[in-house]
């Protein structure tokens, strides 16, 4: 699974504010880069960049050592979460799952939710039937953290991941992320919580990085 | 095509349990459709002449209202970020959700021209020719409303300028049709106004999703 990601100079601008500029880092095939810095530093913008969604004003992303020049490829690399859970009111739990799972195309990896416990290790499995819109935001966050692994990417990009997670689904995520790291992917987590994860590294955006 | 025909079931099965918004959508054909009358005149054969005018205007006011949520709701809940994030091609993504809004919108076309139309009292000779221009015509206001749609899905929530944006390019589909409609009510031609109807549908269905694709792709920055 493993790649190494690096960003050179990137910088990104949104209308006419110059969001970020100049930021630098390298993260290893099973590393995890912590992004912290106060509302509006850049966070999810960055992630959107990485992600591909979003173009980079200046600089360029690297993965495995070759610059990413075709934003296609980088997006099909990347599970994304966002602040928003992608979640529709109007679909079940399973529907959503299979929804989503449409949505990446065919399913090459021979993923099954029904074969391997999928709903239960999530905390799920009591509610697979229910539509959504009946759900917590807790359990909508759940149940937007399995797109982690309907599609197995290398490149995980995590926008306040636990916002509305109790602990027990906190300890699930910081599971799911050690389980990636340990197959030599890459989890970027954008967070305001001082979340205890091993070996992570630190990027800072504290507004002066624009 | 299993990848294309799996996320059109998922947009037809969406648009189906949004029961609610149809219901609206069918309320505000049947409010159009019966206060018209009353700010044109009771004349029978003045309602007779004008109906298929009328319920074209209605469909018309009503794609404008279906239309507005096309993308916005997506792009609110984060759905949008998993199109573009998707590996299939997003011009196929974007005409599944524009088939399955069409297809739902004739369905409801098609259940309400029959009390509409004997409600202004239409000559029934003309309905066969009403249907065929709506089955060209609407396609083509779904596809220019997506692009409208798309354009605005930015400033989330601006529904003054997507009908700002839309009743240029709406015009000549309602010319066309109902050009067709009075020519089938005089016994003239019909072929060649349901014919241009038809040509701006196929020269739009293939363009469309494509445009739209790099509009959202666009919009986001």
């Amino acid at each position: 699974m493993g790649g190494v990601l690096e960003a050179k100079s990137l910088a990104c601008r949104r209308g006419k504010r110059l969001v970020f500029r100049d930021l630098g880092f390298a993260v290893d095939g099973g590393g995890l880069l912590l992004v912290r810095g106060r509302n509006g530093s850049g966070k999810s913008s960055l992630l959107r960049v990485l992600a591909g969604l979003l173009p980079a004003f200046e600089g360029e992303m690297f993965w495995g050592g070759a610059p990413v020049r075709d934003l296609a490829a980088q997006r099909a690399r990347v599970a994304y979460i966002g602040h928003c859970d992608a979640v529709k009111p109007e679909l079940t739990v399973a529907e959503t799952v299979a929804y989503w799972r449409a949505l990446r195309g065919s399913n090459p990896k021979g993923f099954d939710a029904r074969r391997e416990n999928f709903f239960e290790s999530f905390g799920l499995e009591e509610l697979r039937d229910r539509p959504v819109r009946m759900l917590s935001a807790g359990q909508k966050r759940r149940l937007a953290l399995t797109r982690l692994v309907v599609d197995d990417v290398p490149l995980w990009l995590l926008d306040e991941p636990a916002t509305a997670l109790d602990d027990k689904a906190q300890t699930l995520l910081a599971g799911l992320i050690a389980k990636h790291r340990t197959k030599g992917g890459i989890a970027i987590v954008a967070t305001h919580q001082k979340a205890d994860f091993k070996n992570a590294q630190h990027l800072a955006l504290d507004g002066d990085n624009a | 095509m299993s990848d294309f025909l799996r996320l059109l079931r998922f947009d037809l099965r969406l648009h189906a349990r949004q029961l609610t918004e149809w219901a609206a959508l069918v309320l505000f054909f049947i409010i159009v459709v019966l206060l018209l009358p009353f700010a044109i005149g009771p004349e029978p054969d003045l309602l007779r002449r004008l109906a298929s005018g009328l319920i074209w205007l209605a469909a018309l006011l009503m794609s404008l209202l279906a239309l507005e949520k096309l993308f916005v709701t997506d792009a609110r809940d984060g759905t949008l970020d998993l199109m573009l994030l998707s590996p299939l091609p997003l011009p196929l993504i974007v005409f599944g959700k524009l088939l399955a809004q069409i297809f739902l919108m004739l369905l409801v076309l098609a259940l309400m021209i029959g009390p509409a139309a004997l409600l202004l009292g239409m000559n029934f000779s003309v309905l066969p020719v009403l249907l065929a221009s709506l089955a060209f015509g609407v396609p083509v206001l779904v596809l220019l409303g997506g692009i409208a749609a798309a354009v605005t899905v930015g400033l989330q929530r601006n529904p003054a300028l997507l009908t700002l944006l839309l009743i240029p390019f709406y015009i000549p589909v309602l010319v066309f049709a109902v050009a067709a409609c009075d020519a089938a009510l005089m016994g003239a031609q019909v072929t060649p106004h349901l014919l241009l109807l038809g040509a701006m549908l196929a020269l739009l269905l293939p363009v469309t999703p494509v445009v739209i694709a790099v509009v959202l792709r666009n919009v986001q920055e």
